[in-house]
C-alpha cells in the first residue's frame, strides 16, 4: 500500500469573459462536450451543479480499462471559482481522492483558468504526473534519454 | 522504410541542437539557400552543411539542389506529426482544458443584454 501527494496546476487563457467560461462548466450539456475525453462521452454523465451536488461520469463499459469519476461539488462562487472534491476508479480499484479548485480570473484578453489538484494517489495505479501539466516534464525526460543517445 | 519510432528518435535528435532549431526558426519564414542559412550563425558554411544534412535525414527540411545552388525548405507535415507526439502525451487536464477552450470557440456569442442580466443578477 502506498500512497503519492502532489499538489499541481495547469492554466489556460481563453478569449471569452468569465461568466462563458463559467457556463461551460456549470451547464452539463456543455460541460460533458469537453471532459470526456473518451471519444463516446458518456450518456449517463451527470452533474447536479451546486454545493452537495453529484458528478458522475465513465468511460465506455467495452473499453479497457473502464475509468469511473465521481465528485461532489463543495464551494461555488458564481463566475470566479469552483471546488469540488472526487476519486477515480480503474477497472474497480480507486487509484485517487482528490481536491480539485477551479479559478477563473478577469484580463484584458478574457479570462485566466487557473486549476488547481491536490491529490492522494494511491497503490501506484495513478500518479500526479500522469494527471498533471506533463510536457515540461515530458521534455525534461525526453532531454536525458537524447543525451543518453548522443 | 524506418518505422514510426525511428523516425521519431531522428527528429528529435535533430531538434536537440540549439542551431539547427535555429535554422528552423528561418525555414518557418519560407525556403533558403544554405548560405543564406549559414549567414546569421557563428559556423562554419561547412558545419551548416551537416546540419542541414541532419534535418533533411530526420524529414524535418527537405532540399533541392539547382545547379551549384541547395534550397531548404521545412515539412510542414513531418513537424506536425512531431508535435502530434508530444500533443498525445498531454495529460488528461491539459487535453481537457484545451477541449474547453475549443469548446468555447465554437459557442455562439451571447448577446450583451443576456451578459448584462447575468452580472446584475442576484445568485440564486
Amino acid at each position: 500500500m502506498t500512497v503519492e501527494h502532489d499538489t499541481w496546476t495547469v492554466q489556460r487563457d481563453y478569449p471569452h469573459p468569465p461568466d462563458r467560461v463559467f457556463a461551460a462548466w456549470a451547464d452539463p450539456a456543455v460541460k460533458v462536450r469537453w471532459f470526456d475525453l473518451s471519444g463516446a462521452p458518456d450518456p449517463d454523465y451527470r452533474s447536479d451543479f451546486r454545493v452537495g451536488g453529484r458528478e458522475t461520469f465513465r468511460t465506455p463499459a467495452d473499453v479497457r480499462p473502464i475509468y469511473t469519476y465521481d465528485a461532489q461539488y463543495r464551494d461555488i462562487v458564481d463566475g470566479r471559482r469552483i471546488v469540488t472534491t472526487y476519486e477515480m476508479t480503474v477497472d474497480g480499484r480507486r487509484i485517487s481522492v482528490s481536491v480539485a479548485t477551479v479559478e477563473l480570473d478577469s484580463t484584458a484578453g478574457g479570462t485566466r483558468l487557473t486549476y488547481t489538484e491536490q491529490g492522494a494517489y494511491l497503490d501506484g495505479l495513478d500518479s500526479a504526473a500522469s494527471r498533471r501539466t506533463g510536457t515540461a516534464a515530458q521534455l525534461d525526460r525526453l532531454d536525458t534519454v537524447l543525451q543518453g543517445q548522443s | 522504410m524506418l518505422d514510426h519510432l525511428a523516425v521519431l528518435d531522428l527528429r528529435f535528435r535533430a531538434l536537440a541542437d540549439a542551431g539547427r532549431r535555429q535554422m528552423l526558426d528561418r525555414l518557418v519564414d519560407g525556403p533558403a539557400t544554405v548560405s543564406q542559412l549559414a549567414a546569421p550563425l557563428r559556423m562554419t558554411l561547412a558545419a551548416v552543411v551537416q546540419h542541414v544534412q541532419v534535418l533533411e535525414s530526420s524529414g524535418l527540411v527537405r532540399t533541392r539542389k539547382t545547379g551549384r545552388v541547395r534550397t531548404c525548405s521545412i515539412d510542414a507535415d513531418a513537424l506536425r506529426a512531431t508535435e502530434q507526439w508530444l500533443a498525445d502525451r498531454r495529460t488528461t487536464w491539459e487535453r481537457r482544458l484545451d477541449r474547453l477552450g475549443t469548446v468555447l470557440d465554437e459557442q455562439p456569442r451571447p448577446t450583451s443584454t443576456t451578459r448584462h442580466d447575468r452580472e446584475q443578477g442576484p445568485l440564486t
